[in-house]
C-alpha cells in the first residue's frame, strides 16, 4: 500500500511538472508526435494568456485551423501553424510580464 | 527571525503605498501637459469635441452636422421614450437622469468593483423588466445616450477616493498604458503619443476628451456603441482578443480614462466619423 502511494505520488509530481514545462516553453512534451505536442503547448499557453485578458486577437483561430489541417492530412502545414500559434502565446506571456509595470512615459 | 520579520514587514509596506501612491489629479496634470506640449494652441475646453479639436479639415463637416438633424437624435430620442417605458425612473439610482451620468463611473465600496452607466442602466432594466440587456448597442446604447444628454454641460467629474477605488483605477491604468496583441502596441501608442497624426484614413484622436460624448455615434457602425463596444474595436485593431464588454477589465480601464477626463464639459455631440 506504502509503495503504490508512493509510486502515486511520483507520478503524479513528474506529470504536474512535464504539464508546468509543456505550458511554457516546452515544444515537445515527451510526445513522439510532433503535432500533438505543438498543438498541447499552444492550447496551455493560450489558456494562460486568456486567464491574463491578454490573448492574442488570432491564436485561438490559428489552433482550430490547425487541427483541421491535420486531420485533412496536411501535416507539415498543421505543424508550422501549431509553432506559429504556440509562439504567439509565448510572446503574449511576455507582454503579461510587462503589462504590470507599463505607465506613462511623461 | 528578525530579519524575516523586517523583510515580511517590508513586503507589506511595498503593497500598502501600491495604492497610497495613486494620485489622480497629478497623473491628469500630467496627461494634460503631454497634450499641451504637442498641441500648444489647442485650448483645454476644446478637448470635449475630441478628434474636432486637432482635425481641422473635417471640423466643418462635424459642425455642419450638428447644425442640422444628426444622425443619432432619432435613436437618443427613442431612448428617452425606452427610459419611460422600461421604468428605469423607478431605479433610484437613475431618478435624477443628469445625476446619474455625472456620478458614473464610481467605485463602489461595498460591491468592491466599478460601476458603470451602462452597469445601472443593465441592473435597473432587469429589475423592472425582469429581462436582460445587451451590452455594446441597441436598447443599451440610447438610453445611456439620453440619460447623458441630460447632463450635457455640466463636467466629467470622476472620484477615486478609497483605497478600493484607488486599486482599481491603477489596474484601468496599466491597461491603457500595456502593449498587447500582435501589433504590441498600447492604447497610448496611439490616443496618447501619436495623437494628432493619420493613421491611414483617419487622424488619432487624443485621449484626453475620448469620454465626453459616449456613448457615441459612428458613421462606421451606422449608429450608437457604447464605449466599451468602442475597446473591443481598438482591441481588434491592436490584433488584441476582446474582452467582454462590461467585464472588470473594461470597467476598470474606463475608470481611468474618464478621470483622465475630469472637468472636461460632457457633451450631447456624440457624431464621429
Ligand atoms: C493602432 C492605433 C490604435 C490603438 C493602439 C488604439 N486605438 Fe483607439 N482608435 C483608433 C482609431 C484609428 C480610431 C478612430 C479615429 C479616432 O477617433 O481616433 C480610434 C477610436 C477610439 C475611440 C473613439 C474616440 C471617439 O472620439 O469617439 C476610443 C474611445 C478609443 N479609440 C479607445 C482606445 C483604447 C482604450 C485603446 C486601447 C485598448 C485604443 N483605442 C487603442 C486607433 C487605435
Amino acid at each position: 500500500m506504502k509503495k503504490l502511494l508512493l509510486t502515486t505520488l511520483t507520478v503524479f509530481a513528474f506529470s504536474a511538472q512535464a504539464d508546468y514545462l509543456g505550458s511554457s516553453h516546452n515544444w515537445n512534451n515527451g510526445s513522439s508526435d510532433p503535432f500533438k505536442a505543438a498543438i498541447a503547448a499552444a492550447e496551455s499557453g493560450y489558456a494562460a494568456n486568456l486567464k491574463a485578458n491578454m490573448a492574442w486577437r488570432d491564436t485561438g483561430a490559428m489552433i482550430k485551423e490547425a487541427k483541421k489541417l491535420q486531420a485533412s492530412g496536411n501535416t507539415a502545414g498543421a505543424l508550422a501553424l501549431a509553432d506559429a500559434a504556440h509562439t504567439q502565446t509565448v510572446n503574449a506571456a511576455a507582454q503579461t510580464v510587462a503589462a504590470g509595470s507599463a505607465g506613462p512615459r511623461f | 527571525m528578525k530579519k524575516l520579520i523586517t523583510a515580511v514587514v517590508s513586503l507589506g509596506l511595498m503593497v500598502g503605498t501600491a495604492s497610497a501612491g495613486t494620485d489622480v489629479e497629478a497623473d491628469r496634470k500630467a496627461f494634460v501637459g503631454h497634450f499641451k506640449s504637442i498641441k500648444p494652441n489647442v485650448e483645454f475646453a476644446d478637448y470635449t469635441n475630441g478628434v474636432y479639436a486637432y482635425d481641422e479639415g473635417s471640423r466643418d463637416q462635424f459642425e455642419e452636422i450638428l447644425d442640422g438633424i444628426p444622425p443619432y437624435e432619432e435613436a437618443v430620442e427613442k431612448g428617452g421614450a425606452e427610459f419611460e417605458k422600461f421604468g428605469l425612473g423607478k431605479c433610484a439610482a437613475l431618478a435624477d437622469p443628469a445625476a446619474a451620468r455625472v456620478k458614473h463611473p464610481y467605485y463602489d465600496e461595498a460591491a468592491g468593483t466599478v460601476v458603470t452607466l451602462e452597469g445601472t442602466i443593465r441592473k435597473c432594466y432587469t429589475e423592472q423588466t425582469g429581462k436582460k440587456m445587451g451590452t455594446m448597442k441597441g436598447k443599451l446604447a440610447r438610453i445611456s445616450a439620453w440619460v447623458s444628454d441630460q447632463a450635457a454641460g455640466e463636467k466629467v467629474n470622476v472620484k477615486v477616493e478609497s483605497d478600493g477605488a484607488k486599486a482599481a483605477y491603477e489596474r484601468g491604468k496599466a491597461t491603457f498604458y500595456a502593449k498587447r496583441g500582435q501589433f504590441n502596441m498600447s492604447c497610448a501608442d496611439c490616443h496618447v503619443y501619436q495623437a494628432g497624426k493619420k493613421a491611414r484614413a483617419d487622424i488619432l484622436s487624443p485621449a484626453l476628451g475620448h469620454t465626453t460624448h459616449v456613448p457615441m455615434y459612428r458613421a462606421k457602425w451606422g449608429g450608437i456603441g457604447t464605449l466599451h463596444r468602442r475597446y473591443g474595436g481598438c482591441y481588434k485593431n491592436m490584433r488584441a482578443k476582446p474582452i467582454m464588454a462590461q467585464d472588470e477589465v473594461y470597467r476598470d480601464m474606463e475608470f481611468f480614462h474618464q478621470a483622465m477626463s475630469n472637468g472636461l464639459e460632457i457633451t450631447d455631440a456624440r457624431y464621429r466619423k
